[in-house]
């Protein structure tokens, strides 16, 4: 949802966006045609069954015991509080996200890795490092 | 074996297949017509 709001900053910038989760296709689908009443996103969403991106970028899997800790609820609740709700989950629970900035020569500009679930930079983080890169 | 060393900032993104959608297969360079914000997410729901 964040980045949906900052994606026309992002182009301003030259960059645009591209969301890749471990889910299936038709739930890809779903979120750029707001289905549910959500919020169309309008930028493409795919999908990497075989954790390829994952797994270049170096993005970890949640340890169990990480499903104890003060940071993964609080980020829980942070997402619940910005109305974000969960909905089916078929992707891969265990997967840490990550955010990538890659230029057009295919150089990567910037990586940041989450240390647990919810763990993403802010996307002031992420506009100043776009800044940089140009 | 070895694992493979997490690409970082500076390295060249190799050729990875990702998919669409609609279950057709894709490079990823073929989104990179400008640069781009990857956002791996653990998974849509």
């Amino acid at each position: 949802m964040q980045l949906h709001e900052a994606r026309a900053g992002i182009q301003d910038l030259g960059a645009d966006v591209l969301a890749v989760g471990t889910a299936a296709g038709w739930q890809a689908a779903a979120l750029m045609n707001g289905a549910g009443g959500r919020v169309a996103l309008d930028f493409p969403c795919v999908v990497d069954p075989a954790h390829n991106v994952y797994q270049m970028f170096g993005f970890g899997r949640v340890r169990w015991w990480q499903w104890l800790t003060p940071a993964l609820w609080r980020n829980y609740l942070r997402a619940f509080g910005r109305g974000s709700r969960q909905g089916k989950v078929t992707g891969d629970v265990g997967q840490l996200p990550g955010v990538v900035i890659v230029d057009r020569d295919r150089r990567v500009q910037y990586v940041f890795r989450a240390r647990t679930v919810g763990d993403y930079p802010p996307i002031s983080q992420v506009v100043d490092a776009l800044r940089a890169a140009r | 074996m070895n694992t493979p060393r997490a690409i970082g900032v500076g390295d060249v993104v190799p050729p990875v297949e990702i998919e669409m959608a609609n279950g057709s297969t894709v490079e990823l360079g073929s989104f990179l017509r400008q640069t781009l914000v990857v956002v791996a997410i653990r998974y849509y729901g």
